[in-house]
């Protein structure tokens, strides 16, 4: 159930036996949502952390005109909140983009298992610390990028992120969002993801056809985005 | 509610919009045609060019036109003062 977490957490540290052993008592009872749920909301007391098993999930902030803005992508084995655990409640909605199943820690087991094994603790220390390091590089994105670049440089990140767990597959994978809410990842208007697509179609960078995305030619894209995972910290040291 | 599809008209070049959005009606489609104007011009600027001959053709489901939002429509132009 949690391999992929497992996944996750190994490529930046070993992780013992019985560790692992903990990390799966720690979580309990499964729950499914329907897509475009608001699974958490910003302000809500938190008892609970919810560790993503399936589908796509978004940290999302609401504006006073309607509109809604995506400040990160969640996928399988990401702790949607993990971070809810110290600061009790969330400056954002957690929403799903797709029919999801998480798996929910109640905070009450994670204290346990961060006192029985404080390794863990800066290990989910670290996981939080990459989450700020990915909100960094999309400031950087929404501040300094062009359309093509920031809409690049997400093709890029997903591929890198969906290849820890086993989802991307000779860089293609599945891309459920709508232009609308690849547009609220980039600060773009969906008419303008639109054109956008259109000219990284026309420039052989990607295809994206049936909610499946192509990379047609990783270099070129990687340089249209100015994409470099240094950011993701995909290298195993001890913490 | 209702499906509407957002199609850019540039220079005689339709950019079709293959996926469309719901909107609870056309009132609303014409604002976010408008915004999407303001996002597309803004874009082309940071790229250092400035496309007037620019609209979004708002059609329905069966591809009938409802409405078009031009360039003029979206954005106010300011003129040096005299």
């Amino acid at each position: 159930m949690i391999e992929a977490h497992l996944k996750k957490l190994r490529i930046r540290d070993d992780i013992s036996a019985e560790e692992e052993a903990a990390i799966r008592g720690m979580v309990s009872e499964v729950r499914e949502y329907r897509a475009d749920q608001v699974v958490i909301r910003r302000g809500q007391e938190l008892s609970e952390s919810l560790l993503l098993l399936e589908g796509w999930i978004a940290r999302t902030k609401d504006l006073s005109d309607g509109g809604r803005q995506i400040s990160e992508l969640q996928f399988s084995g990401d702790f949607t909140d993990m971070h809810g655990f110290t600061l009790k409640r969330l400056d954002h909605n957690i929403a799903t983009l797709t029919p999801c199943r998480v798996a929910l820690a109640p905070h009450h087991r994670i204290r346990e298992v961060l006192d029985r094994f404080p390794h863990l603790a800066r290990v989910y220390w670290l996981m939080t610390n990459i989450d700020a390091a990915i909100h960094r590089e999309w400031t950087v994105s929404l501040g300094r990028r062009s359309a093509l670049g920031r809409m690049a440089h997400l093709f890029c990140e997903i591929r890198e992120r969906l290849n820890v767990v086993g989802l991307a597959d000779n860089d293609s994978y599945d891309f459920p969002l709508t232009q609308q809410e690849l547009g609220e990842c980039l600060g773009l208007t969906a008419v303008h993801v639109n054109r956008t697509l259109q000219e990284m179609r026309r420039r052989e960078l990607i295809e994206l056809e049936n909610r499946r995305v192509r990379i047609r030619d990783l270099p070129r894209l990687k340089s249209a985005g100015d994409f470099d995972p240094y950011y993701l910290y995909l290298e195993k040291r001890p913490r | 509610m209702p499906w509407f599809y957002l199609h850019i008209r540039c220079n005689d070049v339709l950019i079709e919009d293959d996926e469309g959005a719901e909107f609870p009606h056309l009132a609303a489609a014409r604002i976010e045609s408008v915004r999407s104007i303001r996002s597309l011009v803004s874009g082309d600027v940071r790229d250092g060019k400035l496309q007037l001959d620019l609209s979004i053709e708002i059609r329905d489901g069966d591809g009938s036109q409802l409405e078009s939002v031009s360039f003029d429509d979206a954005i106010t132009i300011i003129p040096p003062s005299p």
